[in-house]
Formats: structure tokens, C-alpha cells, sequence
């Protein structure tokens, strides 16, 4: 039995049933029902097949439930969610394969991709950068998301797409500060290369010099 | 602050990690400038093409399995 102070005294509508769990239970579907959209699209992200993506969202779903007494009231439910998420995910792939360490290759700036919009004699006519970002295809970023490697993936999901700090986001995938930031920033460069590859692609851009 | 100080921090402004005083300064900067503003302007919706492009609704089936999932596991958080 865990702090009992942070039960909920009474819910309305709840009585006939065994004191305590189904109150637990509402508390619990309610809060990791909002984010289940958001549990999936990661999962999805992470693992890159629907069927995995739903065994790995099933699997934090379970273990959230089991450990939900651990949880603390007001702290942030979303993040505790997906630190459960990343563990289970990092479990698994660590039993699944071993994949290499990916060496960086060149790296490029932070503004790659805009940098070759305005390079591009194609685009930079058209004198709104942005133009590009409007025709990028929903399927392109999300190719372009699951083509990083898992290393410099997890980071950008959950700074780009979830919007967690970098010490939200350190605490979920237990590596330091640092870290988060060196493998986000490679992450996000490498995103930037594979949607200009996208780009360059869909305006018949030949590439001129690097 | 410089451009290129600027440019530096902009992700790191972006990601509302850094202090508000710094923060402040960038804001200001970026209104201002022609070089540093289209950056951030970019970037920005850069970031959210990326966000909205990877949104994603759980299948039905999976709420369903899980709602089972607690059927199943009613004692567990006991």
C-alpha cells in the first residue's frame, strides 16, 4: 500500500465496487489515456513497425500500471511515461540486436538544410525559404526520423516531437546533459541532410560542389 | 550580442534552455535582424513540420487491448 495521502478520497459514481482500485484505476486510464497518442507515435518512431510500436506502448502501459503507486502527484505524468517507454524500448533492443555505435560522419551546421535553400539557385528564386517546408510530405519526415540511428533518434523524438527539456530528456534515457546535447544536435543534422536529400530529390536539384 | 554569438545560442534559444536575460537579449536581436530573424523564422517551422508531420493516432484495437490489459491486472498498483 503506497501514500495513501494522494488517493483520491472519494469518486462519484464508483461505489459497489472494492474500495480503492477502481478509483486507482480511473486516476490511471485517464492520465495515460491522454497520452497514448503520443506513447504510439514514439513507439512508432522508435521501432518502426506498427506491430512493435503497439507491443512496446502494451508493455509501458503495463508496467506503468504496475508501478503507478511509484508515481509521484505533480510531477510530470507525460515524462514519467516515457522514461518507462525508453527503458522498456532499450530492454528490448538490447536482447534483439546488437547493433554498432554509428560513427558520425562529416557533420554539418545547424542550419544545413536552410543554408542549401538558399545556396539552391532552383529555391532561392523563389524567395521564401519556408516554401520548401511547406511541400515536405508527412511521409518524408517521418523516413527521414526513422532513418537516424537509435542513438541520435531517441533525442529528437522527444525534444522535437514531444517537446521535453534536455533534463527531462537526459533523465528519461539515463545519460548525462551533455550527452542529450551532442546526440540531439547530431541528430537534428542528420534529419536536416536526409530531408534536403528528400528535397533535392523532388525540385531535380543537382548538387554542386559539397 | 553579435550575429554569430546569436546564431550559436539559437537552437539552445529555441529549446528555451537558456537563461531569461539571455533569452531576452536573442529575442530582441532576432526581431531586429535580416540575417539572424529568417534563421530563427526557419528553424521554427522547420520544427513544426517535424512535429505535426509525426503525429500519430493509437489504433482502436490497442486502447481496446489495453483496457483488457487492466481487466486482467486489476490488483496490480494494490
Amino acid at each position: 500500500m503506497s501514500n495513501p495521502e494522494t488517493q483520491p478520497s472519494a469518486q462519484p459514481g464508483d461505489s459497489g465496487k472494492e474500495a480503492g482500485a477502481p478509483v486507482d484505476r480511473q486516476r490511471f486510464e485517464a492520465l495515460a489515456g491522454e497520452y497514448l497518442d503520443a506513447l504510439y507515435g514514439g513507439a512508432l518512431r522508435l521501432t518502426r513497425h506498427r506491430a512493435d510500436a503497439e507491443d512496446l506502448v502494451q508493455e509501458t502501459f503495463l508496467k506503468a500500471w504496475r508501478s503507478f503507486h511509484t508515481y509521484k502527484e505533480g510531477t510530470n505524468f507525460r515524462a514519467w511515461l516515457f522514461r518507462i517507454l525508453m527503458n522498456a524500448h532499450i530492454d528490448a533492443y538490447r536482447k534483439d540486436s546488437r547493433e554498432p555505435e554509428v560513427v558520425d560522419q562529416e557533420d554539418v551546421g545547424d542550419f544545413y538544410l536552410y543554408d542549401k535553400v538558399l545556396e539552391s539557385t532552383e529555391l532561392a528564386g523563389a524567395g521564401n525559404p519556408e516554401a520548401l517546408l511547406d511541400q515536405m510530405m508527412d511521409t518524408e519526415v517521418k523516413q527521414a526520423l526513422e532513418s537516424l540511428p537509435p542513438q541520435y533518434r531517441a533525442p529528437v523524438i522527444l525534444a522535437d516531437i514531444e517537446g521535453f527539456a534536455y533534463k527531462e530528456i537526459a533523465d528519461t534515457l539515463n545519460v548525462p546533459i551533455g550527452t542529450v546535447m551532442s546526440r540531439l544536435s547530431r541528430g537534428r543534422h542528420l534529419l536536416q541532410k536526409r530531408l534536403w536529400d528528400y528535397a533535392r530529390t523532388r525540385y531535380h536539384i543537382k548538387e554542386t560542389g559539397n | 550580442m553579435e550575429c554569430e554569438q546569436v546564431i550559436q545560442r539559437l537552437w539552445a534559444y529555441l529549446d528555451r534552455e537558456l537563461d531569461e536575460a539571455t533569452a531576452r537579449e536573442i529575442e530582441a536581436h532576432v526581431r531586429e535582424c535580416l540575417h539572424c530573424g529568417p534563421h530563427a523564422e526557419f528553424e521554427r517551422r522547420l520544427r513544426e513540420a517535424i512535429r505535426t508531420s509525426a503525429q500519430e493516432k493509437a489504433p482502436t484495437t490497442l486502447r481496446e487491448r489495453l483496457a483488457r490489459l487492466l481487466d486482467q491486472n486489476p490488483e496490480e498498483a494494490r
